[in-house]
């Protein structure tokens, strides 16, 4: 439970895409454009 | 489609049943390679799969291969790429004070996503075509390899080989699947979560048909659904915020007795309108959001080296109940002509599942205790 993983280092161009709410906002975007085309065709 | 190819209601279903299975069974296996080799990895090959298998859905002119693009492609693309992995790669990489936050937050999205395309879908194909609806939800798909570069976690490979690996990052997969079957408190999460499963699906496949048998329209029950979805973002968010301030077995707990209540006094009292648009409001409140608590309790318990992979066991028992809430469903109703069986079956596992999450022990293994002494 680390804000970064054990044993890597973020580069400093991926820093930004570390930030805890970037994180969210990115897996809550997977989550939608997932979750929503099953749901789409019946799959729901 | 089904119009097109002249299939029957059965096909789909078909094709929702070997889908919603594969997730569930390729689940933990995709949780297993997204520890051991990083997320990001599993989330792109999944989008893939998933894409791939909206796109040859198009070509899909019988029902054998409609099973094998929309049920083998589709389930484990969703296997590699659904909030399940997105959800252990939070528990990897977002600060612990703002997990409770997150494992909401990305449930909720999830019920987001059908509330938003399901509109959309039905806009496209009245305009464009199936085809051509299915072709820009297969290029939408493919935004997940973009936002995965947000969610890399390292290997599992590079914990153990890095030198400063604890005890704790050193254990093997073997080791992780024999700790946690042996521990009782595991057990009882796997088995309570069977239970939503199979109210989750029974409620989604037979709610409008139960509603029509009682007298009401099949609009009150698109609209119970759609009520459903809305609530459930509500209460997904509130579950992951309530994770962070109380026990979360208390939360599963009143959840699934919550459901049970629900659903007795539901199916007790005569048909009406209003009662089931509260149904809907309760049911939705406390649909996803037994996703936030139990996912957290497996990284409480295990730690994250192998959470993709130990919830992902957890998410198989809730495919099988699934599974089972919907045969059971039509099996009832084809042998009694009643759903009111599976429906008191339903309480029952609800009131089950209430007094199983009590006894969970909601603290890490003996072995991370050790390793942070």
């Amino acid at each position: 439970m680390s804000t970064t993983p054990a044993g890597t280092t973020p580069a400093p161009l991926l820093s930004f895409l570390k930030n805890p709410l970037v994180l969210v906002i990115a897996g809550c975007m997977i989550a939608i454009v997932t979750f929503g085309p099953r749901s789409a065709f019946g799959f729901s | 489609m089904s119009a097109q190819h002249g299939w029957g209601r059965d096909v789909f279903a078909l094709a929702f049943a070997v889908q919603n299975l594969l997730w569930g069974l390729g689940t933990p296996f995709a949780g297993a390679i997204a520890d051991r080799f990083g997320t990001a990895k599993v989330l792109i090959a999944g989008a893939v799969l998933y894409s791939l298998g909206l796109v040859l859905m198009t070509y899909s002119t019988t029902p054998i291969t409609l099973n094998i693009t929309g049920g083998v492609l589709i389930g484990f693309g969703l296997s590699a790429c659904s909030f399940n992995i997105v959800l252990t790669a939070f528990g990897k990489l977002v600060p612990k004070e703002w997990q409770g936050i997150a494992f909401g937050a990305g449930t909720a999205a999830g019920s987001f996503g059908q509330f938003l395309f399901a509109p959309f879908g039905v806009a496209l194909i009245q305009n464009y075509g199936w085809e051509y609806a299915l072709l820009v939800f297969s290029a939408l798909v493919l935004l997940v390899i973009p936002f995965s570069l947000a969610l890399m976690t390292a290997s599992n490979k590079q914990t153990v080989t890095s030198a400063n690996a604890t005890p704790e990052q050193a254990q093997t997969l073997r080791e992780a699947l024999a700790e946690a079957f042996g521990h009782k408190s595991y057990v009882l999460l796997v088995t309570g979560f069977f239970t939503c499963g199979f109210q989750l699906a029974f409620v989604t496949a037979h709610l409008p048909s139960y509603l029509l048998d009682r007298g009401l329209s099949a609009q009150v029950g698109g609209w119970t659904l759609a009520i459903i979805g809305l609530c459930n973002i509500i209460g997904s968010f509130t579950a992951g915020w309530l994770g962070n301030r109380v026990p979360k077995r208390y939360i599963l707990s009143a959840i699934y007795l919550t459901r049970a209540i629900s659903v007795a006094v539901f199916v007790s009292i005569p048909p009406s309108i209003e009662a089931t648009m509260i149904f809907a409001v309760i049911t939705g409140l406390t649909w996803l959001s037994t996703v936030p608590p139990t996912s957290s309790l497996v990284a409480i318990m295990f730690g994250t080296k192998w959470f993709a992979m130990l919830y992902g066991f957890v998410f198989f028992s809730h495919q099988v109940g699934s599974f089972l809430g919907v045969y059971l469903g039509g099996l009832a109703f084809e042998q009694f002509g009643s759903y009111q069986l599976v429906w008191w079956l339903s309480v029952a596992l609800g009131v089950i599942s209430a007094l199983i999450n009590l006894p969970i022990v909601e603290k890490p293994v003996a072995r991370l205790g050790a390793t942070a002494a």
